[in-house]
């Protein structure tokens, strides 16, 4: 059964960069944008390694492989901003964000810090809790 | 040879692990692709899960993206193949056998050679360098 449009569902994403070429466009973020054109009300909590994921200014390199070039790796700032610009809340697990050596302000725009222990009332907020 | 040139080298890249899990697939293509570029011969070995990137049942191209519906793009048997091409007889792709049967990855891409497991050793010891990549 398809959870019912309205569902409240937080994607949180802990684990990065997994497979650039394996995944190409099919990459979490991706997921959560289909999710949430599916039934709405995704939000996505970065933490881990996967804050960087949020950061402005990302490389958006192609890959040769003998003599194609590929150049759909995954672009991560622009899957964000995809987020956000269809509605999807994008949270970053504040204390990740500082380990990974980010300053707030490297963040894109939109892109919501939150603090430990503000995260239960972020998850609070949503019907679902999914790891992705 | 041309003056100043490296020397042909002969790789030994082995990739153990599943694909999907980090970016451990693209390094190794990188590798094995400015290696032969750079005229040295690459000898890539999978094993475990990474025996899945060269099934023939992936065809030339991923699952379509529902949100970019035009758009093709390369499953990992498809670069693998590209890669071949243009090796011209510099890269051999190497499947264990072990790995590929204990996981059912039996129907194999052309141009992948499938060996016993007993020739990874063989085969690294022989190489001029060699990088295992993953974890079992």
């Amino acid at each position: 059964m398809s959870a019912p449009r309205g569902t409240r569902a937080l994607a949180v994403v802990e684990r990065a960069y997994r497979g650039a070429v394996e995944q190409q466009y099919a990459h979490v973020l991706w997921l959560a944008l289909s999710l949430h054109h599916r039934m709405g009300g995704m939000g996505v909590l970065l933490r881990g390694p996967a804050v960087l994921y949020a950061r402005r200014g990302q490389a958006a390199p192609a890959l040769d492989v003998g003599r194609a070039r590929l150049g759909s790796l995954p672009r991560y700032e622009a899957a964000v901003r995809d987020l956000l610009a269809a509605g999807a809340p994008v949270y970053v697990d504040a204390a990740s964000r500082r380990a990974a050596g980010l300053d707030e302000a490297a963040l894109l725009d939109g892109v919501e810090d939150v603090e430990r222990e503000r995260v239960a009332a972020v998850f609070a907020a949503y019907d679902r809790i999914w790891y992705l | 040879m041309a003056l100043g040139a490296a020397p042909e080298r002969v790789l030994f890249l082995a990739m153990i692990g599943a694909p999907y899990e980090s970016d451990t697939t693209t390094t190794l293509l990188r590798m094995a692709d400015a290696a032969v570029a750079a005229r040295h011969r690459v000898s890539v070995w999978t094993c475990g899960f990474a025996t899945t990137l060269t099934l023939a049942t992936l065809g030339d191209s991923k699952p379509r993206n529902l949100l970019s519906w035009d758009e093709r793009f390369p499953s990992t048997a498809a670069l693998v193949t590209a890669l071949l091409d243009a090796a011209a007889g510099r890269l051999e792709w190497l499947v264990c056998r072990y790995c590929m049967e204990e996981r059912g990855a039996t129907a194999q891409i052309d141009g992948v050679a499938v060996r016993p497991p007993y020739e990874f050793v063989d085969r690294l010891l022989a190489a001029d360098a060699s990088l295992v990549m993953g974890l079992k």
